[in-house]
């Protein structure tokens, strides 16, 4: 099982348990609002595990999904009906159709991590929809779920303005909103995303420091060259001798001593939470500028300038005396052959 | 020590913006789950960098100790050069390193590899190997290795240089007539058979003394009371040859690699290795503003050798050639009549031109000078709009070269103007025609 397959399988639990929830709190009798969520669930399934591959097929269906999702909304509300409902089944949905990009080989870590935490912010929102008492029970389990949505999303806007007005806010419904086995889940999603960048690599595409050393792959030569080259046994035996590059997996497990700081931190920061929640934001804020401070100060510090390379042909003066063995090792003297 | 600071890769970057952002949609929510997201990525992030920056924090050429050898310091330009580095880590402790040894583009690797990309554990030594194949004659620098520490999950990188710069003499060949040069025996029937007794510069031998013979011939030293000895000199059946290579600015016109020094290069190997063959002496003059390399007159293989490393030491001076300053020069270098050959595509040829030619003529020798015609340095436009185009900007050049051309040849001097493709067959025929004294009148 590849890695990718690893990340999918972990990642894609933690929306599917929301989504199965809230689906099953407002109703599996709605067929349009179930449909509209298994549309969503089974188009990003099959593009998210590469069964449908064609970049013009995927970026249609998702065009479409966005259509139906938002056009009966922005024109519907708070009318209701079958197109409707379907609508609000894709919104729920809406996770699956992102939801490969934290997966995905050429996701870079911010796309993986920005859709893994737009997917979990989702599923927060559906499980604090569970919690609205509707106001005006009856109609379709669309509009109940649109409407415990709305809820949400206009609660924790009061809160947030509440708090940031400097008063007291009476309610923070994403805040809130604990779900044991989602955070246990969500939990195994971002250790499927780290697992991604866990796997020894290289930053082995990265221009070098001068521009032509850009380009650091050795051609195959065009020309293939027999034996009978007249070099010298030495020269032969210390090709002979070489050593061979060896794959990155030779290096694990690296990172690993990163991994075990990031997890205590992780416990401390959640042990925190239970214990002074006020204490723990705080805390939260200063450590990340603190780590942005540190890792500014690591990259701007520059240990001695290296100066310019040169293997161009050598000049017009002739003064300097080549092949000196200089600073950290020797040269044998020079053979011709 | 010399290192760079620690460069972030974009996968680092990448991690560092992510997860900066998702704090964003944290912070908003004050969710726990979507704080820890932020918090788990951007603490591994930021741990890894920094325990980066402690394990690495004196990279530098002091981490290693290495030795260059089996390295080829000169390569014929149709032969394969050798190039090995030994290198070994004095720290202990494993390190994701990558080892790159910078070549130049001539430079064709045809077995093994300048680059290694290795886990590098304890002091276990790692050696570098590779052959390559040179396309372009001249000086080339290998080197200095550059070495990479790379973050093991590939956040970051640091790098560090050798300095260990090694430089890699490639010559051209002499022709096929190269071979001949070796006759057997000591000089050779072909240079028995060209050589004999007469008025030239070079000792043959002694023999006694007669009546008619010149006194100022004695051998006072070997002769005695009974005998006295007079020394033979043989007659130069052809004149030597002085090759005059303008290695000025302007003779970088062409297509790169294939340039008018490169062809003047060329031509003069050819003529070279034909003149040795046939036994006659050949100099080497390459000449800018002022004289870079003069090589004596030589002969045989030896020679052959000599003229083949100085062919590969030329290189382009950024100064005009100066065709006065070099005739004087080589005026004053030669002995024997000599015929002076000059490559050239004659663009900065000015000033006392006329005196400079007149005063080799005086002294015996002659000069010819080989121009390529500029039309054939580049290669043919296909589209017409820029072979107009050229052909405008070319004109007023061509002019310039014609209006020299005539200049030399009022000063009695020999110019051939040639298409550059057929440069080989030019220089061949001008041999033959200059043994037969083609030039002399």
């Amino acid at each position: 099982m590849s890695d990718r397959l690893w990340t999918a399988a972990l990642v894609y639990p933690a929306p599917l348990y929301v989504g199965l929830l809230v689906l099953g709190h407002f109703g599996w009798g709605d067929v349009a609002f179930s449909l509209g969520f298994f549309l969503a669930l089974g188009f990003g399934s099959v593009t998210g595990f590469g069964l449908l591959r064609r970049p013009s097929w995927v970026w249609v269906g998702r065009l479409f999904f966005v259509l139906a999702g938002v056009a009966p909304i922005g024109y519907g509300y708070p009318l209701s009906g079958y197109l409707f409902d379907l609508a609000c089944g894709i919104t729920l949905g809406a996770p699956f159709l992102w939801l490969e990009y934290a997966w995905h080989d050429r996701s870079s870590p911010a796309t993986k991590v920005i859709a893994l935490e737009a997917a979990l912010f989702f599923g927060v929102l559906g499980l604090a929809t569970l919690s609205v008492v509707p106001s005006s029970p009856g109609g379709s389990a669309g509009r109940q779920f649109l409407n415990a949505l709305a809820h949400v999303i206009a609660g924790q806007l009061q809160g947030l303005a509440a708090v940031l007005s400097g008063g007291t806010a009476t309610s923070m419904p994403l805040e809130s909103t604990l779900d044991v086995v989602f955070v246990c889940l969500g939990g195994l999603a971002l250790a499927g995303v780290v697992l991604s960048w866990i796997s020894p690599r290289t930053a082995l595409e990265e221009s070098l420091p001068w521009s032509w050393v850009g380009t650091r792959a050795s051609p195959k030569p065009s020309v293939p060259i027999s034996e009978e080259l007249g070099l010298r046994p030495g020269q032969r035996a210390a090709l002979a001798t070489r050593t061979l590059p060896t794959p990155p997996s030779a290096a694990w497990p690296p990172g690993l001593g990163s991994v075990v700081v990031a997890s205590l931190l992780v416990v401390g920061f959640v042990s925190l939470t239970v214990v002074a929640p006020t204490v723990a934001l705080l805390s939260l804020v200063i450590g990340a500028a603190v780590a942005l401070v540190a890792v500014a100060l690591v990259l701007s510090r520059q240990l001695t300038r290296l100066g310019g390379l040169s293997a161009e042909p050598a000049g017009y003066d002739t003064a300097t005396g080549p092949n000196r063995a200089e600073e950290g090792g020797t040269t044998r003297p020079n053979l011709q052959r | 020590m010399a290192s760079s600071r620690i460069v972030l890769s974009r996968l680092g970057g990448s991690a560092m913006v992510g997860s900066l952002s998702v704090l964003l949609i944290g912070l908003v929510t004050l969710n726990l789950l979507l704080l820890i997201v932020p918090l788990a990525v951007l603490a591994l992030t930021a741990t890894e960098l920094l325990a980066f920056d402690w394990a690495t924090r004196d990279f530098g050429p002091s981490w290693f100790r290495w030795q260059r050898f089996e390295n080829s310091s000169e390569v014929r330009i149709d032969s394969v050069g050798s190039m090995a580095l030994d290198l070994e880590r004095v720290r202990p402790g494993g390190a994701y390193l990558e080892v790159f040894d910078p070549h130049p583009d001539a430079f064709e690797v045809v077995r093994g590899s300048p680059r290694l990309l290795t886990w590098w554990s304890g002091s276990t030594p790692v050696r570098l190997a590779y052959f390559y194949r040179p396309r372009q004659r001249g000086r080339f620098r290998l080197g200095p290795t550059i070495i990479v520490a790379h973050d093991p999950l590939g956040f970051a990188f640091r790098v560090t240089k050798l300095e260990n710069r090694w430089e890699v003499l490639v010559t051209p060949t002499l022709s096929v007539e190269e071979a001949m040069a070796v006759p057997p025996g000591p000089g050779g029937p072909a240079e028995a058979y060209r050589r004999r007794v007469g008025p030239g510069t070079e000792f043959r031998s002694l023999r006694e003394y007669q009546p008619s013979d010149d006194a100022r011939k004695i051998a006072w030293r070997r002769s005695g009371l009974e005998k006295i000895y007079v020394r033979e000199h043989e007659e130069e059946a052809h004149p030597d040859l002085l090759l005059l290579l303008d290695t000025g600015w302007e003779m970088r016109l062409g297509v790169p690699g294939d340039e008018a020094l490169e062809q003047g290069v060329e031509a003069a190997t050819i003529l070279a290795g034909q003149a040795v063959a046939e036994s006659d002496r050949v100099a080497l003059l390459t000449f800018a503003d002022r004289m870079v390399e003069y090589v004596p007159p030589q002969r045989g293989p030896r020679g052959a050798e000599v003229l083949t490393e100085a062919f590969g030491r030329v290189s382009l001076a950024p100064a005009a050639f100066d065709l006065p300053a070099a005739l004087a020069a080589a005026q004053e270098r030669l002995a024997a009549p000599t015929v002076v050959i000059l490559f050239s595509t004659l663009l900065t040829v000015g000033g006392p031109i006329e005196g400079a030619i007149a005063a080799l003529r005086t002294r015996g020798h002659r000069l010819v000078a080989l121009c390529p015609e500029l039309a054939t340095l580049f290669p043919p436009e296909e589209d017409a709009l820029a072979a107009r185009t050229m052909q405008f900007a070319r004109v007023p050049v061509e002019h310039e070269v014609d209006q020299r051309v005539q200049r030399l040849r009022d000063a009695r001097a020999v110019v051939v103007q040639y298409p550059a493709p057929q440069l080989g067959a030019i220089a061949a025929d001008l041999l033959a025609w200059i043994a037969t004294g083609g030039g002399s009148a």
